[in-house]
């Protein structure tokens, strides 16, 4: 275990962040090395202890990693809440332009600014933003939490991408088989 | 003026992209499969293309590709001048689809169907009991040309097949690779791209695969025919044994060279098959996934019309709403910093520090604790069990101590005590005696401030000068 990396690491969790197997660096994606210090075999244990001694635990999803309390499981956050409401906002507004969803995890892809305005002046996703508590615009709320989160970035044409973790949920939520949800150690398909 | 099948031949293949054109006219525009042209379309073609020639040349190309030219050559099928239509042969109508791979039409399942009726058919002649297998024999004769034409159009058949999937394949391939996301005209492209694919690896590849596998249970139902319920390769091996059987031994070398033709096209239709499944599976998950955000989307919409009904409270959803199935997966994701009072003591490069001031802490309370409930855990480690000893040590040592004298110095003091009184004392020893002074009195920094250092048994401590106070009594400066 790297002291260094694992204080930035808890730093990260701590703050409600995910953690992504790649990062972007420049125009070019590149590996986290927070994700790969968590995601190594010889570490991984030590670290499912020391956040479960601490009370929390350590989950992974697809490529990424966060941070849940212990002992809270029947407790779905806001945040969770918000990221499910915006994902869907988002690949619906795709769908709905004939485009495809590699739109939203390729690099070379990514959907403008001006697309989620657009996506966001829709009546019925203002709707659902109002109802779930998101009350500024959607390329506002999309800054706050995916962006804030680290569950998308802005690729070098300024266009939003989703990250592992972003990914990783959209596939989860589309029930694609390729996710993997684990936690402690354990993983299932 | 009549000109010869030879140079009629070279004119057609010269001028193919005619040929073409009238090909995709009536199978695009008007989506006819027959490949029948009007001789009109033709002759407006023709006399087209013909504008740009000189004069001499003119001529001679209308008299090559003239229809009567044609069918004075039997290169056309038919001529109906009533109907106004006319179909070309149809070895140059597959001779022209084979010069552009893209127009080589795929065999689709009833097709197939009929190649295997013909193989049960040829199965059937050389099962015949009153076939007499003997060289000279007209029926013997008949039915091993029967057998080398059904086979021989078997494997050519599946050939143009093999050619016709591999050249749609690569053309839908490269449409979907070349995505952009950025043009929509280039998506919708794709999605047609992408449902070709699909079409074409359910309605021709599969079958194809079934084809030649000869091992294959082939679960379609049995033909009209003669109700066989063998798989096609299947057969084309029974027949190429009747001949073994009755000992013809070059017929069967020669059949079994076009078997092993036919079967190694099966390796052309995996690798397609393959080369096509990324796609598949792609064009698969993308329905998938816009079928449930379509779900989601309407879940959503449907829960956020239910809540906004313009009441004064309870009118946002929670995220225990029903709706919010998928983002368990997060659970309670969220900031947690703001339940931190303070963030976590991480422990120093030794990890001992922040045991040794538990230990400390712990000690120091003892008498407070009644033994039966404070029963100190068993050391874990060596060095646990060495500095457990050395408390025990210090402590012991500690008992003796003048706490009711104070002290200008207690470092100093401290060190020569514990030098008496304590085997192998170290200089790290007296951080750890200092706690067991402060229950006694007050240990405070001398003013103006004044540093020392103390050498012993190879170890160096320099430090400020601290003196020791017991507890009621006046300090110096009050004095």
């Amino acid at each position: 275990m790297n002291q260094g990396l694992s204080r930035k690491i808890y730093r990260e969790l701590i703050n409600g962040n995910i953690i992504n197997k790649e990062r972007m660096d420049g125009d070019l994606l590149v590996p986290n090395p927070l994700f790969d210090e968590l995601a190594s075999e010889e570490n991984r244990e030590h670290y499912d202890h020391l956040y479960s001694y601490i009370g929390y635990e350590l989950k992974q999803l697809g490529d990424s990693f966060f941070l849940n309390e212990v002992g809270k499981d029947d407790v779905l956050s806001d945040v969770a809440m918000r990221v499910q409401t915006l994902l869907v906002i988002l690949s619906r507004g795709v769908s709905a332009r004939n485009l495809y969803t590699g739109i939203l995890t390729d690099l070379r892809g990514g959907l403008s600014r001006g697309q989620i305005e657009e996506i966001g002046n829709e009546e019925e996703n203002q709707q659902i933003l109002a109802a779930v508590g998101l009350k500024k615009r959607l390329l506002a709320e999309v800054e706050n939490t995916l962006i804030t989160r680290e569950l998308a970035f802005w690729n070098a044409q300024e266009h939003l991408v989703l990250t592992n973790g972003g990914k990783a949920f959209l596939d989860d939520m589309h029930g694609i088989r390729d996710v993997q949800v684990s936690h402690a150690g354990v993983t299932k398909c | 003026m009549r000109v010869n099948s030879d140079l009629t031949l070279i004119a057609i293949l010269e001028h193919k992209g005619l040929f073409f054109q009238l090909m995709d006219f009536v199978q695009r525009d008007l989506n006819n499969p027959s490949l029948e042209f009007t001789i009109s379309d033709y002759q407006k073609l023709l006399a087209h293309t013909a504008a740009s020639m000189k004069t001499s040349d003119r001529r001679r190309f209308l008299d090559t590709l003239g229809l009567e030219n044609l069918e004075q050559n039997g290169l056309l099928n038919y001529l109906d001048r009533r109907s106004g239509r006319f179909r070309l042969q149809q070895f140059i109508l597959d001779m022209l689809c084979h010069l552009d791979s893209k127009r080589l039409r795929e065999l689709s399942s009833a097709e197939l169907n009929q190649l295997l009726k013909q193989l049960e058919e040829c199965e059937r002649q050389v099962s015949d009991e009153k076939t007499v297998w003997l060289e000279g024999n007209a029926d013997f004769e008949e039915m091993v040309h029967s057998v080398y034409n059904t086979l021989n159009e078997v494997s050519s058949r599946l050939k143009s097949n093999v050619r016709a999937l591999k050249g749609q394949a690569s053309h839908l391939a490269e449409l979907v690779d070349r995505q952009d996301y950025t043009r929509m005209e280039r998506s919708e492209q794709v999605g047609f791209a992408l449902n070709e694919i699909l079409r074409i690896h359910e309605r021709n590849v599969t079958p194809m695969l079934q084809f030649l596998d000869e091992h294959l249970d082939i679960r379609r139902p049995s033909t009209e025919l003669h109700g066989s319920l063998h798989s096609p390769m299947a057969l084309v091996q029974k027949i190429v044994e009747r001949f073994y059987q009755h000992r013809q031994g070059e017929h069967v070398t020669r059949l079994q060279r076009i078997q092993i033709h036919i079967l190694r096209l099966g390796e052309d239709v995996s690798a397609i098959a393959k080369s096509l499944e990324v796609y598949v599976r792609y064009a698969q998950q993308e329905r998938q996934r816009y079928n449930k955000t379509e779900e989601l989307y309407n879940e959503l919409l449907m829960a956020a019309r239910e809540k906004q009904q313009g009441q004064q409270r309870d009118f946002l959803l929670k995220p225990d709403h029903l709706v919010f199935r998928p983002a368990r997966v997060f659970g309670n994701l969220r900031n947690l910093s703001r339940t931190q009072t303070m963030n976590i003591n991480w422990p120093a490069n030794s990890g001992m520090d922040a045991l040794d001031e538990v230990l400390r802490v712990r000690l120091e309370r003892v008498p407070t604790i009644s033994v039966e409930a404070s029963a100190p855990a068993k050391p874990r480690s060596k060095e646990e069990l060495l500095k457990r000893t050395v408390i025990e040590r210090i402590m012991k040592a500690m008992e003796h101590f003048d706490y009711g004298e104070p002290r200008s110095d207690i470092y100093q003091e401290l060190h020569h005590y514990l030098c008496d009184r304590l085997p192998n004392h170290r200089l790290t020893y007296l951080v750890d005696a200092l706690g067991f002074l402060t229950a006694h009195g007050q240990i405070e920094l001398v003013s103006p401030p004044q540093f020392q250092q103390m050498i012993y048994h190879g170890q160096q401590l320099s430090y400020r000068v601290r003196s020791y106070n017991p507890k009621g009594m006046k300090t110096e400066e009050a004095l």
